[in-house]
């Protein structure tokens, strides 16, 4: 009895304890999401005459039947689609790199880290520069040593691998320091009992080390996942969206949609559209990842 | 964004009233300030307060903002900017103005671009009882003085619902030398214009850039639609022969002869790169002169010239327009706001601003001893061009539609998907025609 007691005691005091970050949490995340939802209902024009005027599902039928909203999200998946394949195999090669010892591979190891600290608004500007094709040193190199040049971000068929091309460069690093953490967790013995049994390193790195790090790397893809789908930062500062709509992502869209042509209603319903995706496609690749895994 | 929603969301009904009180005798609601304001007028008569100025970066902002020290001396009210891009600053201003609680007092504005929306939303002050208060308003304020279209661009539903600041409209920036060298005179028709591109890029094997102007969507509507007059279209009728005609002409001379990338070139990029000499020949505002003189080339500012842009098949009709300064019905230091509108467009400033070469929208100044004496190398040109545009100026910057953003950027990617090839002229303006439609144009 005084065992039971005691335990509920517990209990109280636990919910007491995190009774302040559950009602932060209801306020600051749960609030505005709900909110959003409600504004997805209706028919709000910024600056309209008179109120907000409910429509139900009205906008969910405007988005399903709504071109731009499909060429958003075909956007989105490239550039996803793009950058994780990219990001993923040249994260495990540069994590095997670093996980090697040595003064220099160190020093390489901080090197390579710089670009994941960098802003994402500071390497948009650092790279619509460098992609000028007036003034920008890519051209400038490609033509000094006789290679075609490309108008990059002007260029609705480059623009995509353009801003690829930045989130690889930005998150591959983020992605093999994970990857390097798993690395350096995996046991030695498998891999010393492999070489005393002639594996060759391929065999090695193909049989002992991918399998061993499985876990970590689907925990790197859920992560860029999630991050990647609501790509808006770099692509605000380097494109906002353009030329026409070749680079204009769901947040993007969204946020035109929302502040520059104030419809409000329509850019909430796009944005639960997106949370919905981001959910949806981080769900998939869960059940995968178990799959793999198990 | 849920974030702002929130904020957004806090006023959605229009215009807050808790200011206004009903003067007496007449039937038009009085601001408070102006009611309280007695006694005769006082630039003092505000000091020790502080207002905020929404503005944004372009060249009369440029201008005005170092001479802020002089009004504040006048008047002992001390000015705080919060400056943007225009994009940014026109966003920030729907957000807060729907708050009912912007963080500023006065906001730069473009009537032709959000005047509709921001008069149905009442996010204007009427400034009239401001300047018929003698209170408020200095004596030698002369508000007849200000330019007719300039003045009545800013009278929406019989309010005063700005002040203008400058008039700009559409000229052709061009290099003297550079035409000189390949045997071309400056042109005279938008047939020319493409000519003379032509044979300037081809002549100095494309690295110099025949005509440099605007792409970005949102921006492009302010120069397309000159070729859109010129050539006898309207907006609401972009996929009339005249309409297509424009959109080829426009499109065609850019894609062929203008910079790489011109789809993401807005006025600053242009400026820039005729600056520094990389195109022979700029079409865009007559307000980029500064900016242009502020950063050229030597070799670019002795050699460069301004005409009013070339005549079309339908005559000469460029779009002209007036930036203005608005005050937010929710300020509450409308007497001090209405102290620094009254400062900045009046004709000493506005005289200091044309000598840094901010186009007046007052009449007075063309005749300031001071203005004409500093008319000199391509100002001479450049006050010329911008007279005969300011004549035959057509307001009708965009089409008549309260969702303006959303039809400018239909009108842009019109012009974007010509420039890249992703549609016919005709098709692309049968979409751009259908989507204003829609919207209401």
């Amino acid at each position: 009895m005084a065992e039971i007691k005691a335990q509920q005691r517990k209990r109280r005091t636990a919910w007491a304890m995190t009774a302040p970050a559950f009602a932060f949490s209801i306020l600051m995340i749960g609030a505005p999401f709900a909110y959003t939802i409600w504004i997805s209902l209706h028919n709000w024009f910024m600056g309209g005459v008179g109120p907000q005027q409910f429509i139900g599902l009205g906008n969910y039928m405007k988005m399903l039947g709504d071109p731009t909203f499909w060429l958003a999200f075909r956007v989105t998946a490239e550039i996803s689609v793009g950058a994780l394949v990219v990001e993923v195999v040249l994260g495990i090669y540069i994590a095997v790199l670093l996980g090697k010892g040595g003064r220099v591979v160190r020093l390489l190891r901080t090197l390579f880290l710089v670009p994941s600290v960098v802003p994402s608004v500071a390497a948009g500007m650092m790279w619509l520069f460098l992609f000028d094709p007036s003034f920008g040193l890519i051209d400038y190199l490609l033509k000094s040593v006789g290679l075609p040049t490309s108008s990059w971000l002007s260029s609705p068929t480059m623009v995509v691998p353009s801003l690829v091309m930045v989130d690889v460069w930005q998150w591959t690093p983020f992605v093999a320091l994970i990857i390097l953490g798993g690395l350096q967790a995996l046991p030695s013995e498998p891999i010393e009992a492999a070489q005393i049994d002639g594996a060759s390193r391929f065999e090695i790195f193909r049989y002992i080390v991918l399998p061993g790090l499985t876990p970590v790397i689907w925990i790197a893809v859920l992560l860029r996942t999630m991050d990647i789908l609501r790509i808006f930062d770099t692509i605000y500062v380097m494109t906002q969206g353009g030329p026409g709509l070749s680079s204009t992502s769901l947040n993007i869209y969204a946020y035109q949609q929302g502040f520059q042509f104030s419809q409000m209603g329509y850019a909430s319903a796009l944005m639960t559209a997106l949370l919905i995706l981001v959910i949806a496609t981080t769900w998939i690749l869960s059940s995968i990842r178990r799959r793999s895994i198990a | 964004m849920l974030a702002s929603l929130l904020v957004g969301a806090c006023g959605t009904t229009s215009n807050a009233t808790s200011t206004t009180t009903k003067s007496s005798g007449t039937s038009q609601a009085v601001p408070q300030a102006v009611a309280n304001a007695k006694g005769p007028f006082s630039w003092k008569r505000y000091s020790g307060q502080t207002i905020t100025v929404l503005a944004e970066t372009q060249p009369w902002t440029s201008a005005v903002k170092p001479l802020t020290s002089q009004f504040e001396s006048l008047t002992g009210i001390h000015v705080k900017w919060e400056i943007y891009t225009e994009e940014q600053r026109r966003q920030l201003s729907v957000i807060q103005l729907q708050s009912h609680k912007p963080s500023f007092d006065v906001f730069m504005n473009l009537k032709s671009f959000s005047g509709k929306q921001y008069s149905q939303a009442g996010w204007y002050e009427n400034l009239y009882p401001f300047v018929k208060s003698s209170s408020l308003t200095a004596p030698d304020y002369n508000f007849n003085d200000f330019l007719k279209g300039p003045i009545d661009s800013q009278i929406i539903g019989g309010k005063l619902d700005g002040v203008p600041t400058n008039v700009e409209g559409p000229v052709l920036f061009y290099r003297t030398d550079i035409l000189n060298k390949y045997g071309l005179s400056a042109p005279t028709s938008l047939a020319q214009v493409d000519e003379d591109a032509k044979i300037i890029a081809q002549k100095s094997n494309n690295s110099i850039v025949g005509l440099a102007s605007r792409g970005l969507p949102l921006a492009v509507a302010y120069t397309f639609g000159t070729y859109l007059h010129n050539e006898g279209g309207h907006w609401n009728q972009l996929n009339s022969p005249a309409g297509v005609k424009a959109l080829t002409e426009y499109a065609d001379t850019l894609k062929n002869y203008g910079p790489t990338g011109v789809v993401n070139y807005n006025f600053l990029q242009s400026s820039t790169l005729f600056g520094q000499g990389k195109a022979a020949m700029e079409f865009d505002s007559s307000n980029e002169i500064s900016d242009i003189l502020t950063h050229a080339t030597p070799t670019v500012a002795n050699n460069m010239s301004v005409e009013e842009f070339p005549a079309g098949s339908a005559g000469d009709h460029p779009t002209v327009l007036s930036w203005s300064l608005a005050m937010s019905p929710f300020s509450t230091h409308m007497g001090a706001s209405w102290l620094f509108m009254q400062w900045v467009s009046s004709s000493s400033i506005q005289t200091q601003l044309a000598l840094k070469g901010i186009a007046s929208p007052r009449a007075s100044t063309a005749n300031d001893s001071a203005y004409k004496s500093s008319l000199t190398g391509v100002k001479v040109s450049w006050a010329a061009a911008l007279e005969k545009t300011l004549a035959q100026g057509n307001p009708d910057v965009g089409p008549a539609i309260v969702q303006q953003t959303q039809a400018r950027q239909d009108i842009g990617l019109m012009v974007d998907k010509v420039i890249l090839g992703q549609a016919t002229p005709e098709e692309a303006a049968s979409t751009a025609a259908s989507q204003l439609k829609a919207l209401g144009g």
